[in-house]
């Protein structure tokens, strides 16, 4: 009977297990309806096309001059009855994620102007417009380091095409209080031009000034990873240790163990100030505009640069301009040999999904003209420089020898040795730059207080990781 | 009869039955109990999910208005401190006061003044504008010259991190410059306007730095977020995620908070999802892309929290599912408790049965066992009884009184083989151990002896018989032939029994010939003929009350009222009508008191396969033909009396015999004497019959014939003698022609004849080829008038003293010309018909 009771039960427990199931299916997929209208994904308006004007978005500048002066070339543009161009400013830390959210929401500006990110390659690489036609026939003036950076984002099939035109030039200079070092005792003639006594001596002047002003630090190196300014100037202190990343080719130079050991001696040295108290301890928290910020408000003798900016915020200042601003290129290296600066080109570019495309090439056509270009460059106080040496040479503004910063930079770039950034050679290096990984290291070591040891093998570990993944 | 080998099987169910009730009972509960349960919990899971869906549906809705809300009130609070800023630095007098700042030396009175004016000024504002923290006035190489905070005179703001507010058109995009202080170390939002001199040319800035607190106020407050919700704004500051506004931003705004939401909406997305928080804590988040002010805003509500209610809920209904389920499960208990007990109740009943039917069972195989031992012992005797008559009888010269008494033990024996016969058939046929034998025989040659048998009875009590056989009905059939004589036997035999005056006809006719498809042992399918032949046998004597035609073929059931007592088993009907079943036929009677009976019945019979007929028997047996081997022939038998018999029977025709007690000894005498034939019985002691025939075959050499002999009345022997290894099988008793037949068929042996009766070979010859298949007519008292008077004394006198050689020769001496009459007297006389012989020369004495 009970054998009976099984036969009937188990087909009926199937039966009601599949209703069951059945039930349960509907009864839970009746509602996945409104989950998904509930979860409808839009995509923000970030769109700051207008249809009739060409899109262009603008560093903000680190001196009002420098945005008046795009203003008026773009007010001139618009006078002269081109398609009119809607400008908007932001700084350069938001500048380049609101273009990939604007690309991404469908309508990419027309036109990009990003002072400090080095774009990574993945994000640009085939997007931007080909600006050979602007660019070529600037070939014979430009420098070849700005020829050779406009190219970083081509294709390995458009090899010798322009993707980006080169606005100005730039290179990293030590900017210091005249004054505060006369107040120590010294001339600026008493600055050592030997590496470890240059910078023996500013701390020297700490020690000298420390009485009368005790938050003064004499070294306004920035230790932090928030700060691009962070690794320009590690990249000039590898260069004094001759540790080269790169080579012409676009190869990582790290499989010799040499190298990782110098790379460890450069971060110890640069550290060594901030632990020997010569820094302000903020410094590992500085974002770009605060050596400059802590500099301007004396809070330190000393501070390495990668533009004018310093100079260019006080220009309307005499006393302190010509008198008390001083401006001196770096040491030489260890070795004794002259340390080459290093140039940093800024470059407008181009997308090509853009729906101003031919008119953006033809408003760069016309900035990039040797008199208009010079002409904002100038207004903008001289921050940076332009890409041809021949507009620097013709120009009384940049051969004024009263101008105490601006010839000293001229010199640099004339007459001194100069050398591009490894992100001109290896697209990949860009990357590496954008994450500052050296300026991760060196924070880590700031504040974990990690070893040198351990910062450059961790800083290299991701370095390969990077090339890895991005070698093109 | 079924023996405890034949019962069947023990049912497996009954077994199952016999489980104990607990088992029963919980495995019913089991079941309930796993049913309801899957019941509740999926119901429980279903209202959990639908709860839960509902919930996040609302959440959504509700987290996406409070978005709204934020994002509405935060631009209005951006767009109304652009407008007070610009009010402020647009205002006529603080205009010119700014202007002689900048333009004035500092130690001038009317800087002094202009200086104090603005302080009062940027009091009140900051006082009754308290969005403002610190209002600082710049001059053309970036040094605050002026300001709320008279630590920040003197010191320079770098220009990247100032927002320019020019005019304020409602509406427009504006994207406020969040950056990180460097003296709060918290977000910031600093406005700025350039102040111009009377020459349009740019003097300095009046810049302000904006009170974030409100920002932080408008998130933290929860509208439309009653439950533990949060609301943040998060921004990029120097490439990195910030918080810029949450309820305790105390927190370091440098944290870089992580999360779907946040990315989701850095990318540029507006949407919802269900994600971890930036502390990993799932929650339902809405996310969106402030375009103008470029910042992140969240609002996002524990996921836990959220989904409360939702498993609530399925928690009640489990519980109250649960709670149902124990009180059903009593219910459902009490009811198999119930069921388990009627079910031990069945049980009971059952095995009371089983024991029953045991009981039941053990009695037939008493009784089968004992009908059994019965045949054995009653047939044994009785085989020597008759065996030994027959013998006497063969002496020639045994005439006188003794041969008249040994044809008085002769005919009882008979009868009371018959006797023992119908019995034991009886009992075969109530223990279905009546098997269907179907051989080849010639059907008009049976109806011609049974003429022959019955005719002298015919005659002797003045009635006629008759035997009509239709002319389409065939010579040659395959049935049971030993049945079917039987059943006629007993038909006709009971006719002319219970019939005074008048005539018994058998009719025998042909109906219908079919076809039957039968199924043979390999599967083929035959579709062979088969005839369908009725036989009728009326007659005219008293009838039968129509009361008792019903009980007639009911075993030991005599109708009296009609017939007067008659001295019989009562069986013979009985056993007629079940071997006419088994013939597939079924016996009719139509009868009425004074009337007569006519009793009919139709079976299947096949058409005969004429190789298989058997071969007629010949005379009786004197000797051996000449020019045949010595044959050695070995019988194996226990009882004395029937060692004897099978002695004198086989050397008196001439074999060479041994004989043994035991199987043993049989193996013995085999190896050292080699017979030809050995006539083995199956009872033996020592070693019985079957084992000393399967150790004989076992040793292959020298060739012998083996003929079982059994007293057995069953056929089930019959196969187990021949799986043993004998040849062939004669059952007790048997006759002594069968004994020479069988040795004529396994030895090939010719014998020699006794009684020439060329008469009776050629009459047999003629039924046999069927042409004449006539009656005989039965004897009429006028025939026998052809006799003398003297003659007829004699044979009046012979019948009387049951002197069959007597009347053997006394038939001898009727002259050729009435050989019929003198082959019917002679069939009376083989029949025992002595009484009819009685009558019909009673008139003549």
């Amino acid at each position: 009977m009970l054998a009976l009771l099984k036969h009937h039960l188990k087909p009926i427990r199937y039966w009601l297990l599949a209703l069951l199931i059945a039930f349960t299916v509907l009864a839970c997929s009746a509602d996945s309806t409104t989950v998904l209208e509930g979860s409808k994904t839009t995509l923000a308006n970030e769109n700051t096309a207008n249809p009739d004007a060409i899109t262009m978005l603008w560093d903000k500048g680190y001196v009002t001059e420098e945005d008046e002066a795009i203003e008026k070339i773009v007010a001139d543009w618009n006078a002269q009855g081109n398609l009119p161009i809607d400008l908007s400013f932001y700084n350069s830390g938001e500048i380049a994620p609101k273009t990939l959210r604007a690309s991404q929401g469908g309508i990419s500006p027309d036109i990009l102007f990003a002072a400090k990110s080095v774009y990574p390659v993945s994000d640009w690489q085939g997007k931007l417009a080909d600006v050979s036609d602007i660019v070529t026939p600037l070939e014979d003036s430009y420098t070849s380091t700005a020829l050779q950076s406009a190219k970083v984002y081509g294709s390995e099939t458009a090899k010798g095409r322009y993707y980006a035109v080169p606005l100005n030039q730039s290179t990293t200079h030590i900017y210091y209080w005249k004054d505060l070092l006369e107040e120590a005792g010294y001339t600026p003639a008493d600055i050592p031009t030997e590496w470890d006594e240059f910078w023996t001596f500013w701390q020297t002047v700490q020690e000298t000034l420390q009485p009368t002003y005790p938050g003064l630090r004499s070294i306004g190196l920035p230790y932090s990873e928030d700060a691009f300014d962070t690794y320009h100037i590690f990249e000039h202190v590898l260069s004094a240790y001759d540790v080269s990343l790169v080579d012409e080719r676009g190869n990582l130079l790290l499989n010799d163990p040499a190298v990782k050991s110098d790379i460890a001696k450069a971060l110890d040295w640069y550290l060594q100030f901030y632990r020997d108290g010569y820094v302000p301890k903020e410094a590992v928290k500085w974002l770009d505009p605060e050596n400059n910020r802590n500099l301007l408000d004396r809070n330190v003798v000393m501070t390495p640069n990668p533009t004018l900016s310093i100079p260019a915020a006080v220009r309307n200042d005499s006393d302190i301009y010509l008198e008390k601003l001083g401006t001196i290129e770096f040491p030489n290296k260890p070795s004794g040999e002259p340390l080459p600066h290093l140039v940093s080109i800024r470059q407008a570019i181009v997308f090509e999904d853009a729906p101003h495309v031919e008119e953006a090439k033809a408003f760069l056509t016309y900035l990039s003209q040797a008199d208009v270009l010079s002409d904002f460059l100038k207004t903008s106080y001289g921050r940076y420089m332009p890409p041809a040496l021949s507009q620097i040479e013709a120009d009384s503004f940049w051969q004024d020898a009263d101008d105490p910063h601006v010839s000293t930079v001229v010199k640099t770039v004339t007459d001194r040795q100069t050398q591009p950034f490894p992100n001109v050679y290896s697209p990949a290096y860009g990357i590496v730059m954008e994450q500052n990984i050296w300026g991760q290291a060196i924070q880590k070591m700031a504040i974990n207080e990690m070893s040198a040891q351990e910062a450059a093998d961790w800083a290299t570990t991701q370095i390969q990781a990077i090339f890895r993944e991005h070698s093109l | 009869m079924s023996s405890p080998h034949d019962s069947p099987a023990p049912n497996p169910p009954s077994k199952s039955v016999a489980a104990p009730a607990s088992g029963f009972t919980s495995r019913i509960a089991r079941s309930f109990l796993l049913l309801s349960m899957l019941t509740v919990a999926v119901v429980g899971t279903v209202a959990y999910i639908q709860g839960r869906n509902a919930l996040e549906s609302a959440a959504r809705s509700r987290l996406q208005m409070t978005a709204t809300l934020k994002q509405k009130e935060i631009t209005r609070w951006l767009e109304s401190c652009e407008e007070d800023f610009l009010l402020m630095a647009e205002f006529p007098t603080v205009k010119n006061n700014i202007q002689t700042l900048l333009a004035a030396q500092p130690d001038t009175p009317a800087y002094q003044q202009a200086y104090e004016s603005l302080s009062a000024y940027f009091e009140e504002i900051r006082e009754i504008k308290p969005k403002f923290t610190e209002i600082s006035i710049q001059n053309k190489a970036n040094r605050i010259i002026f300001s709320t905070n008279p630590e920040l005179e003197g010191k320079y703001e770098i220009s990247t991190n100032l927002t320019e507010v020019k005019s304020v058109v409602p509406g427009e995009k504006f994207a406020p410059n969040f950056y990180l202080s460097p003296a709060t170390n918290r977000p910031a939002i600093t406005y700025a306007s350039k102040v111009f001199n009377s020459e349009n040319q740019r003097q300095g800035m009046i810049i302000a730095n904006l009170n974030l607190k409100r920002i932080d106020d408008i998130i933290s407050e929860r509208t439309g977020l009653n439950e533990p919700g949060e609301t943040y704004l998060v921004g990029s500051l120097s490439n990195k995620f910030a918080f810029l506004a949450r309820r305790d931003t105390l927190l370091s705004a440098r944290e870089g908070p992580q999360s779907e939401g946040i990315e989701a909406a850095f990318r540029g997305e507006n949407g919802s999802a269900i994600y971890d928080n930036y502390e990993g804590k799932p929650v339902i988040g809405v996310y969106r892309w402030l375009a103008a002010q470029n910042i992140a805003l969240l609002v996002e509500i524990g996921k836990v929290e959220a989904f409360a209610p939702a498993r609530n809920l399925a928690a009640s209904i489990v519980i109250v599912g649960l709670g149902s389920v124990a009180i059903l499960l009593l219910g459902v208990s009490r009811l198999a408790r119930q069921l388990s007990l009627s079910r031990r109740q069945i049980d009971r009943y059952s095995r009371q049965l089983e024991q029953t039917a045991a009981t039941a069972n053990a009695a037939n195989q008493a009784k089968s066992e004992f009908l059994a031992n019965m045949s054995h012992e009653l047939r044994t005797p009785l085989n020597a009884i008759l065996g030994f008559t027959q013998l006497m009888q063969r002496e020639s010269d045994s005439y006188g009184p003794h041969h008249k008494y040994l044809k008085t033990i002769s005919r009882s024996g008979e009868h009371l083989l018959n006797l023992i016969n119908d019995v034991l058939s009886m009992s075969k046929i109530e223990a279905g151990r009546t098997t269907f034998d179907p051989v080849c025989f010639d059907l008009r040659y049976l109806l011609l002896t049974l003429e022959e048998m019955f005719q002298m009875r015919a005659e002797a009590k003045a009635i006629q018989l008759r035997f009509k056989v239709e002319e389409t009905v065939p010579q040659f059939i395959k049935t049971d032939e030993v049945k079917l004589r039987q059943v006629l036997v007993n038909l006709v035999g009971n006719a002319i029994k219970f019939t005074q005056a008048g005539h018994v006809t058998l009719s025998v006719i042909k109906t219908s010939q079919t076809n039957s498809r039968q199924e043979d042992v390999s599967n083929d399918v035959t579709v062979t003929e088969s005839h369908s032949l009725c036989f009728s046998i009326q007659d005219t004597g008293p009838g039968i009350d129509p009361d008792e035609v019903s009980r007639l073929f009911d075993a030991f059931f005599q109708a009296s009222k009609t017939r007067k007592a008659y001295q019989g088993t009562g069986l013979g009907l009985s056993i007629s009508q079940r071997f006419v079943q088994l013939l597939g036929g079924d016996i009719h009677v139509e009868s009425a008191p004074g009337k007569g009976s006519t009793f009919s019945f139709c079976i299947q019979a096949q058409p005969a396969d004429l190789d298989q007929l058997p071969v007629m028997p010949l005379g009786e047996v004197v000797g051996i033909s000449p020019n045949q081997p010595a044959y050695r022939i070995l019988v194996v038998e226990d009882v004395l009396s029937a060692r004897q018999l099978m002695v004198t029977l086989l050397s008196q025709v001439g074999f060479e015999v041994q004989t043994v007690k035991d199987g043993e000894s049989a193996i013995a005498t085999y190896k050292s004497w080699h017979p030809h034939l050995i006539w083995m019985d199956i009872r033996l002691p020592i070693m019985d019959g079957y084992e000393a025939t399967k150790r004989i075959r076992d040793c292959a050499s020298p060739p012998v014939k083996i003929i079982a002999i059994t007293a057995s009345a069953f056929e089930k022997e019959r196969d187990a003698v021949l799986a043993s290894g004998c040849d062939d099988f004669v059952r007790k008793p048997f006759h002594a022609h069968l004994i020479f037949e069988k040795m004529a068929e396994h030895l090939g042996v010719k014998y020699l004849y006794k009684n020439d009766l060329p008469g009776e070979i050629s009459q047999a010859a003629e039924a046999f080829s069927g042409e004449d298949s006539k009656p005989s007519e039965p004897i009429d008292p006028e025939h026998l008038k052809v006799m003398p008077t003297d003659w007829l004394q004699q044979l009046h006198q012979a019948a009387i003293e049951v002197d069959a050689e007597a009347l053997q020769q006394l038939i001898t001496q009727i002259p050729q010309e009435h050989h019929v009459l003198a082959h019917s007297l002679q069939q009376l006389v083989q029949q025992f018909c002595f009484d009819e012989l009685i009558d019909l020369t009673g008139a003549y004495v």
